[in-house]
């Protein structure tokens, strides 16, 4: 009997909780709708506390040439502020060892240094450069970094089925005015807030590129995270696939695993 | 009884699954054209150069322990005094909550500015590599590292001095007569055995990056006597203080620079010197092209007798990346001598990837009109160009 009601009780609870998802678009007014999909999408990715993934990156010229990029990616959740990275190159291997340290803020410009081993200097570098390539891609700084929600202002556009569930289609204005985009419009599916694609628009207002976020895999954590990328420039006919593997979570890493010295140890 | 032998054959195995370490390194091929006989009877006019610098490291503790051994070779066609070994590094760097530990033979940089490494002062100069001196040798040293929310407070102990190395009867980049790294004498009695110590405390606010730094030992600036058979060079080391503070300003495509160094040694006395300046970058104007301007101002409180003509100077260059899939760049840079009105040398360094293994770099000095009575006129037919290939595995 007591187990019948505790049942009821739970079975109450999670209805109120996932009813919550929908009641809550119904009754956000429709200028503030984006905003909200934005926040559900951040939420979603909130208590990660830390990840540490492997990445390659296959360039394609209009040609057809490939060349590749692998790098170890680590990453830190940072309460009340953007997260922290360190991202270590093996590939190209005339860049192997160089490594790249990264705190985001929300408004604030990113801190931002590089190891170079040749010298063994540690330098550090301006955050200006967001809409530039990242080492020779598609894939701009800006595409790359932690994406905080302050970073853009939002409007809703429509709803629309993404990834097979009910979701949402949203645009976004970079706040930054040395942001390489006039907007972004972006798809997510509503029931688990996963990015399914991503069309940028350059300073002249037409489309430059396209991201799809493929293979989508639910970790131990419940955090999803996509295995493919697939970046698409419509202008210059280049492509970069990224591709995420050994992705971990929650590993014993520190604050002191994204400092200087951390930068200089990198491998 | 368990011999020897399998006691060492069970550590190598324990050793290779307890860690992966990882091979990799950098084989080149250096030809080197210079545009005139040389102005001291070193008249051959190329040199052909083959550098291998392995590196073997294991890490372990998520990267929080690592071992590295890092030896160099160059075979130097045209001098065998540049033709020469070193361990640019064999230590171990270890990280424990607030602390870091490394012990060995390894390498330091300390500095913001480009033109001049004014402050850099735990490495010797490994002068036969490149005339602009930011090849340096391997140091012996144990250096502990404290850090918290106040920065980063560091203490150098370098037990061995390195000599630094300089070109031989046929090298270039040399002034006359030849120096004689053989006959190098010290000021103090414990000769290269003089234990040498370095404070540091770096931290960064904001866009506000700094280190203070202190060192007492060694100088690593050698003065060049004649020897008695009047022939050759003699190297001197005495004994030097100096304190150093380094300042970066990172402001939107800003980078302001400063170096300053206050130093006494014994066979300078005092003076003090310094290197402002900044580096402004033009970023992705087009196609995710980088176009930067450096300017830089040298100065040394010891003018003239500061030997290297760079006292009163003003360093400008340019710097371009294309940020393509092939990684193309290209520094341009050139010196005024304010005293003389005059360039003194100007240089440029391009490289860019074949693929993922190789890679080429174009380089070259070249000297106009360096002041009389400085270094640099010593070796003013010494301009150069070198088109150098790198394998990276």
């Amino acid at each position: 009997m007591k187990l019948f009601q505790l049942n009821i009780i739970l079975a109450l609870v999670v209805f109120s909780f996932s009813g919550t998802g929908a009641m809550g678009q119904e009754t956000v007014p429709k200028e503030e709708r984006g905003l909200w999909v934005a926040r559900q999408i951040d939420r979603e990715d909130e208590g990660f506390v830390n990840q540490v993934s492997e990445a390659t990156m296959t360039l394609r010229n209009k040609q057809g040439q490939e060349s590749i990029r692998r790098m170890t990616i680590k990453s830190l959740e940072v309460d009340g502020d953007g997260d922290k990275s360190l991202t270590i190159f093996s590939s190209p291997r005339d860049v192997k060892g160089t490594a790249f340290l990264s705190f985001t803020h929300a408004l604030e410009p990113d801190d931002q240094w590089l190891f170079l081993p040749a010298l063994k200097r540690v330098k550090r570098i301006s955050s200006n450069n967001k809409s530039g390539p990242f080492m020779g891609s598609e894939f701009a700084y800006e595409d790359i970094s932690s994406q905080e929600v302050e970073k853009y202002s939002y409007e809703y556009i429509r709803e629309e089925s993404v990834m097979g569930s009910e979701g949402h289609v949203i645009e976004r204005v970079p706040v930054d005015p040395k942001s390489g985009y006039t907007k972004q419009v972006v798809w997510v599916d509503g029931a688990n807030w996963r990015v399914g694609k991503i069309e940028f628009y350059d300073r002249k207002g037409e489309k430059l590129k396209t991201l799809n976020f493929e293979d989508y895999k639910q970790y131990s954590n419940k955090k999803w995270r996509s295995s493919r990328m697939e970046m698409t420039n419509h202008q210059s006919g280049k492509s970069t696939q990224l591709i995420w593997s050994n992705i971990k979570f929650e590993q014993d890493l520190t604050e002191r695993d994204f400092d200087q010295n951390a930068l200089k140890r990198a491998r | 009884m368990v011999s020897f032998q399998t006691i060492v054959i069970l550590c190598l195995v324990c050793w290779s699954t307890a860690f992966s370490g990882e091979f990799s390194g950098e084989l080149s091929f250096e030809p080197r054209g210079y545009f005139h006989e040389g102005a001291h009877e070193n008249s051959d006019r190329v040199d052909l150069s083959i550098i291998i610098q392995p590196e073997y490291v294991i890490a372990w503790d998520e990267d929080r322990k690592v071992f590295t051994f890092e030896p160099f070779v160059r075979y130097s066609s045209l001098d065998n005094k540049r033709s020469h070994v070193d361990i640019r590094e064999l230590s171990f760097l270890g990280s424990w909550d607030l602390i870091e530990l490394r012990v060995g033979i390894s390498k330091v940089f300390w500095g913001v500015t480009e033109s001049q490494h004014l402050v850099d002062v735990i490495n010797q100069t490994d002068l036969v590599e490149s005339p602009d001196g930011e090849d340096k040798l391997g140091q012996p040293m144990i250096n502990i590292a404290y850090v918290n929310e106040f920065g980063n407070f560091e203490i150098f102990l370098l037990p061995y001095f390195r000599e630094r190395t300089f070109s031989g009867i046929d090298g270039r980049f040399r002034g006359s007569p030849v120096v004689n790294m053989e006959t190098a004498s010290y000021l103090s009695g414990n000769g290269n055995n003089h234990l040498d110590a370095a404070f540091r405390w770096s931290h960064y606010m904001d866009e506000l990056d700094w280190a203070l730094s202190y060192f007492e030992g060694t100088d690593r600036e050698p003065r060049l006597y004649k020897n008695a058979d009047g022939t050759t060079l003699k190297p001197v080391y005495g004994q030097a203080r100096q304190a150093s503070l380094e300042i970066q300003y990172t402001i939107s495509d800003w980078l302001l620079k400063a170096e300053v160094l206050s130093k006494h040694s014994d066979l300078n006395g005092n003076y003090w010197a310094s290197v402002t300046g900044f580096e402004y970058t033009f970023a992705n104007i087009h196609r995710g092209m980088d176009v930067g301007f450096l300017y830089e101002y040298l100065y040394d409180d010891r003018k003239e007798l500061a030997g290297s003509g760079l006292d009163n100077a003003t360093f400008l260059g340019s710097r371009v990346a294309l940020n393509d899939e092939n990684g193309f760049e290209l520094l341009i840079g050139t010196i005024f001598d304010h005293q003389t009105g005059r360039m003194n040398n100007a240089f440029l360094e391009s490289t860019r990837r074949i693929n993922e293994n190789w890679k080429w770099t174009l380089e070259g000095n070249f000297l106009v009109s360096p002041r009389s009575g400085s270094f640099l006129e010593q070796v003013k037919h010494d301009d150069y160009l070198q088109a150098s290939l790198s394998f990276f595995w």
